[in-house]
């Protein structure tokens, strides 16, 4: 268990929903890398047959589903009800410039010549989006 | 809403962060509800209320 000092000097502990979240974060991350390994240097995927082929393909899919799963259940968890209100912001403003974004990019490719989206880091680009609009919705609360 | 969090801390010495910590709300939050701008839940409320041992009403108004 994690523990740090409190300012009032009392020894406390990380709250339950972030020491939920870190749980469940870590070994799905891990998870996922490890999946991305397999079917990109370890496996000879390229030369299976389509079935086996597209399961494999899809392996890397089911950390991140669970990744977003985590990260809404501490969304609704978190103890900290204004922490709370400034992370669903900030998730839906990263949502909102990542549909913004994509649409923009699809009309690009569709009429401008754009090569397509590498839709494979999708969610990484919307984690950096959400961490750029984290501290974007915190600026005004300093 | 207005709220009388920031005098009843001060006449307790207590800074945001100690504040905080007894409310079990982090630093940022303590500061948004007393500059007003965000209204804490009903619950939050009454944690307030109970810690200052004053009713809702003498802290926050409309």
């Amino acid at each position: 268990m994690v523990q740090r000092e409190t300012r009032l000097g009392k020894p406390s502990t990380w709250p339950p929903s972030a020491r939920r979240y870190q749980f469940a974060f870590w070994p799905l991350m891990t998870a996922y890398v490890l999946a991305v390994i397999l079917i990109s240097w370890v496996l000879p995927i390229s030369h299976m047959p389509d079935g086996p082929r597209q399961v494999l393909a899809l392996t890397s899919v089911l950390p991140i589903a669970g990744v977003i799963w985590a990260m809404a259940r501490q969304l609704e968890e978190a103890e900290d009800e204004f922490q709370r209100l400034l992370n669903a912001r900030a998730m839906l403003l990263a949502t909102g410039v990542l549909l913004v974004g994509g649409t923009a990019w699809g009309f690009l490719q569709e009429y401008a010549g754009l090569a397509p989206f590498p839709m494979i880091i999708l969610f990484p680009i919307w984690c950096g989006i959400w961490a750029m609009t984290s501290a974007l919705v915190r600026l005004r609360y300093r | 809403m207005k709220n009388r969090l920031k005098v009843l801390r001060a006449e307790r010495n207590w800074s945001q962060a100690d504040l905080a910590e007894r409310l079990q709300v982090s630093r940022q939050s303590v500061n948004a509800i007393e500059t007003g701008k965000y209204d804490p839940s009903l619950p939050l409320a009454f944690r307030i209320a109970k810690l200052f041992r004053m009713p809702i009403e003498a802290i926050f108004e409309d």
